[in-house]
């Protein structure tokens, strides 16, 4: 059974007091099997942010359902939301939300910490992300020290130190310049090698084709789909994701 | 078109009404409190109110500190509000909007403001001054209520001071705006989110004077120099308190942050690196909490104690109806004293129930171990004891007992010293014989253990004792009591002073006790005014501090409750930094508070309040009150933050 289940998602979104609706998701309905690599594309306001949110927890659905291992996340109660979250998801954000009093070293220990674990535990863990993301030497530096692409692969591994079941990332590249991205999308590709379930949202065909699949959403629903092929390489992808663009762009691709 | 800036400045101010509402709050009760203190100092009505000198003195002196404490305060708090609102500011210049557009913006922004807080505050101040003019007469104890009228001389001053006051504060936001690039002024609110260093130097200072005053406070029990001693223990205190609070707190933080298992705690791990990070900036305001606490517990407290002892601090001053004093030539004064008393008494259609009159002489010794030796120049003020002594035969006269004394031996009057007491003079050691019963009434109070102590001592042969110890028997007391109620005792006191005999100088205790009163009533109405004020300069401080706080947190909580804190586990890390915050002054206003007590005691003692225990109740009774008032204006104003970090 797949590990990420989304079955006929919707989402409307109506105003204070109800007078304006806006449908972000339609009918979003797909699965992610365990140790894939998804991206999802769309154009800005298609709803992508809203999936993932949902996905994470963070917002509820109108309609449909998502299960997480086979369990929904609606029939989790809203006390166990937080450690649910915590223990079993991790979110990498476009804008890091890394927390300007607390050391790398702190931040990427908040959920554990949170989670109550030991201390020698979350040295234990720490050691070799650190040094599989490269940031073993800016531990004990703040936030506000270090360069976009070092706080970013730092919140990656805030996201990934819990070992969740499911790493969902919201444009990690998207406030970093072409080099830092690439550095990033490298370690996700490490982090997957090591069996981590990812699903990432993005702007760039660059960033999509590195992953193993690519999901394409339009109009609040899942309009196409790229797999990578046996033995394909990144730049063949990376065309094949660029002609789905252009063409769902002009229109020509139809579902 | 002409009308754009002010109306974009009207806009602003209800915009930011959170933080502005309570600014206009705070300075039309400065405005108030300014104005109600100078109607006082100045007010025809108040001048006709019968001893009131002393009492318009203090209130002259009143208004002086109300300005200097005004102007702090207002500064304090626009500080505050600048900082808010920096990034507005970088925002506008950033759009387009000259730094003189925004400069017209915020003049216009003062104007209302000063507008707005001069009619509030002057309109509150002639209503509560009316009020506490009805409470001044009862405290005073004036018979006679009449209302005091609005003073526009008291107007005039404020509207120049407060005029004065807000024109400055533009013209500092107006240097701020200028200085600042757009880009530093929107990022105005971030910077001082650095963590802070604490240095080893502040350290050291602080504690060092933190120890000195406390010591300066309980070691020293000098009566005499207690008053300076005071000031000078205040003044290291408040310094100790902001270095301690600054640095001090800072290592203490980052000590706990040093031990892994205590920090890597939810409930820990949260509020602790929270508080490091803003103790820079939290520090002074917490200091500067504790100081105007502790000051508020020092000032109630001592001014009620005062008013309260005022009745016992009058009986010391004054153990009889009428206090008379001269300078004595020889032992027929005392005759001739006694017998012209006895004939104004009689002129007047009064009668004499106590007379005593006596000459004496002062001499200061030094009390070591039982034994009194006289007192050197230059000798450190320590364990005084103001002997005066008294002839023999004069005690006789006055007692009407026959006393019989060997040379060696004298008798004593003193409410500290034991009969054991030894005095020892020119190379003579006398012992006491007993107690002079007859002038206990007259001994003023000492305590034992305390630089202060009073003696009376009766010994044969004062004259020449006393030319020996380099004294003279020239003093001239009387002590009387006269029926006929206060306007005899009057009449008594201003008779014998100008009868010709050796008293020159006269006073009845209902004649001072008038004055005494209006001055222990007016210290009072002060205390208890500046009480208030603290108060209310407290809790705009909290105030302030949880808005801002709450203001940094929220973007933080969100953050962590992202990352999988519980709504649930942010509230309890919000209310452990809250209660954190909340006790850390309280606690550090009340050791203060305990360390003053002995000091403060010394100098009510000078003032005549010799009830330690009543000292002790009151100071008790006040900090529970004001730590209750200061609870519930923590609870209203931790609301406002609790709804802006969970917004
Ligand atoms: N809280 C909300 N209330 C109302 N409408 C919302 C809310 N959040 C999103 N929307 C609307 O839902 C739609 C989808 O928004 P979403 O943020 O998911 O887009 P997105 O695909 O992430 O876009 P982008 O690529 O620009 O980030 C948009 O039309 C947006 O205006
Ligand atoms: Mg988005």
């Amino acid at each position: 059974m797949a590990m990420l289940q989304v079955q006929h998602l919707q989402k409307i979104y109506s105003t204070r007091f109800g007078t304006m609706r806006v449908q972000a998701l339609r009918d979003v309905d797909f699965s992610v099997e365990e140790g894939e690599f998804v991206s999802v594309m769309g154009e800005s306001g298609s709803g992508k942010t809203t999936l993932l949110n949902i996905l994470a927890a963070l917002d509820k659905p109108t309609e449909g359902a998502v299960f997480l291992d086979g369990q929904p996340l609606a029939g989790v109660p809203d006390r166990k939301l937080s450690a649910f979250r915590r223990d079993r998801l991790g979110f990498v954000f476009q804008d890091f939300n890394l927390l300007d009093t607390f050391t790398l070293r702190d931040n990427i220990f908040l959920p554990l910490v949170l989670a109550r674990r030991p201390y020698a535990e979350m040295q234990a863990k720490l050691a070799p992300l650190a040094e599989m993301l490269e940031i073993s030497d800016l531990l004990d530096k703040y936030p506000y020290e270090v360069s976009g692409g070092q706080k970013q692969r730092a919140a990656v591994a805030r996201a990934v130190i819990t070992n969740p079941s499911l790493l969902l990332a919201d444009e990690p590249t998207g406030a970093l310049d072409s080099r830092a991205s690439m550095k990033l999308l490298e370690m996700f590709r490490r982090i997957n090698e090591n069996g981590q379930t990812i699903v990432m949202v993005t702007h760039s065909a660059i960033a999509a084709s590195r992953s193993d699949r690519v999901l394409f959403i339009k109009d609040g629903v899942v309009f196409h789909e790229l797999r990578r092929e046996e033995q394909e390489t990144d730049d063949s992808l990376f065309a094949r994701v660029n002609e789905a663009l252009t063409m769902l762009s002009t229109g020509r691709l139809v579902g | 078109m002409k009308a754009f800036f002010p109306r974009i400045a009207a806009v602003n101010l209800a915009g930011n009404k959170t933080a502005y509402l309570p600014y206009l709050l705070t300075s039309s009760v400065c405005v108030a409190t300014f104005y109600i203190m100078l109607t006082f100092a100045i007010s025809p009505e108040m001048a006709r109110v019968p001893y009131a000198t002393g009492a318009v003195m203090l209130f002259g002196f009143g208004t002086v500190i109300i300005a200097i404490f005004c102007a702090a305060l207002l500064f304090y708090a626009n500080s505050f509000l600048i900082r808010r609102r920096k990034k507005e500011f970088g925002l506008y210049s950033v759009l387009g909007m000259e730094k003189r557009h925004v400069g017209v913006v915020l003049f216009f922004e003062t104007l209302y403001t000063l507008a707005a807080s001069l009619i509030l505050g002057l309109i509150g101040g002639t209503l509560l001054s009316q009020l506490l003019f009805g409470a001044l007469s009862s405290l005073l104890s004036f018979d006679v209520v009449f209302s005091i009228s609005f003073c526009d001389a008291a107007a005039i001053a404020a509207c120049i001071l407060f005029g004065g006051l807000f024109a400055v504060i533009f013209l500092y936001n107006l240097l701020h705006l200028y200085q600042a690039s757009p880009v530093s002024l929107l990022h105005g609110e971030q910077t001082g989110e650095r963590e802070p260093r604490a240095s080893w130097i502040l350290t050291i200072i602080g504690l060092a004077a933190l120890g000195g005053g406390y010591t300066i406070a309980v070691v020293r029990t000098n009566a005499v120099t207690s008053i300076p001693d005071f000031f000078l223990a205040v003044l290291l205190v408040i310094i100790g308190t902001f270095c301690l609070f600054t640095s001090g707190s800072i290592k203490f933080l980052k000590a706990l942050k040093r031990s892994k298992r205590f920090y890597y705690k939810p409930e820990n791990f949260i509020s602790l690196s929270g508080m490091l990070f803003r103790m820079k900036r939290n520090a002074a305001g917490l200091a500067s909490i504790c100081i105007l606490f502790t000051m508020l517990l020092v000032t109630v407290s001592t001014t009620l104690c005062l008013y309260l002892g005022r009745e016992s601090s009058l009986q010391q001053l004054y153990p009889t109806a009428v206090t008379a004093f001269g300078e004595a030539s020889g032992a027929d004064d005392v005759t001739e004293a006694l017998n012209t008393a006895e004939s104004i008494a009689q002129e007047n259609g009064a009668e004499l129930t106590r007379s005593l009159v006596f000459r004496s002489g002062t001499l200061v010794f030094t009390e070591q171990d039982g034994t009194l030796v006289l007192t050197q120049d230059g000798d450190e003020a320590d364990h005084f004891v103001y002997a005066t002594i008294v002839p023999a035969e004069d005690y006789a006269a006055l007692s009407g007992e026959e006393v019989v004394l060997e040379p060696n031996e004298f008798l004593l009057a003193s409410s500290s010293l034991s009969q054991d007491t030894v005095l020892s003079l020119n190379g003579t050691e006398y012992r006491c014989a007993g107690e002079a019963d007859a002038l206990n009434a007259v001994t003023q109070t000492g305590l034992a253990g305390m630089d202060m102590q009073f003696a009376m001592i009766v010994c044969r042969d004062a004259e020449s004792l006393l030319t020996s110890a380099g004294g003279s028997l020239t003093g001239f007391n009387g002590y009387f009591d006269v029926t006929g109620g206060d306007e005899a005792e009057t009449a008594f006191a201003e008779a014998i002073a100008s009868s010709g005999c050796a008293f020159s100088y006269a006073s009845s205790r209902a004649d001072v006790a008038q004055e005494w009163y209006a001055l222990y009533g007016c210290f009072l109405f002060l205390g208890l005014f500046f009480g208030a004020l603290f108060l209310m300069a407290t809790g705009l401080i909290i105030y302030y501090k949880q808005l801002s706080e709450g203001f940094d947190d929220s973007t933080r909580f969100a953050i962590m409750q992202k990352v999988g804190l519980s709504p649930e586990e942010s509230r309890r890390a919000i209310r452990r930094q809250i209660l954190l915050v909340f006790f850390l002054p309280l606690a550090a206003a009340a050791l203060h508070l305990v360390f003053a007590y002995n000091i403060i005691c010394n100098i009510l003692l000078i003032l005549g309040v010799t009830d330690r225990m009543l000292f002790a109740c009151l100071c008790a009774a006040t900090f529970v009150l004001c730590a209750a008032v200061y609870y519930l204006i923590y609870r209203l104003t931790s609301r406002t933050y609790s709804r802006l970090v969970r917004a």
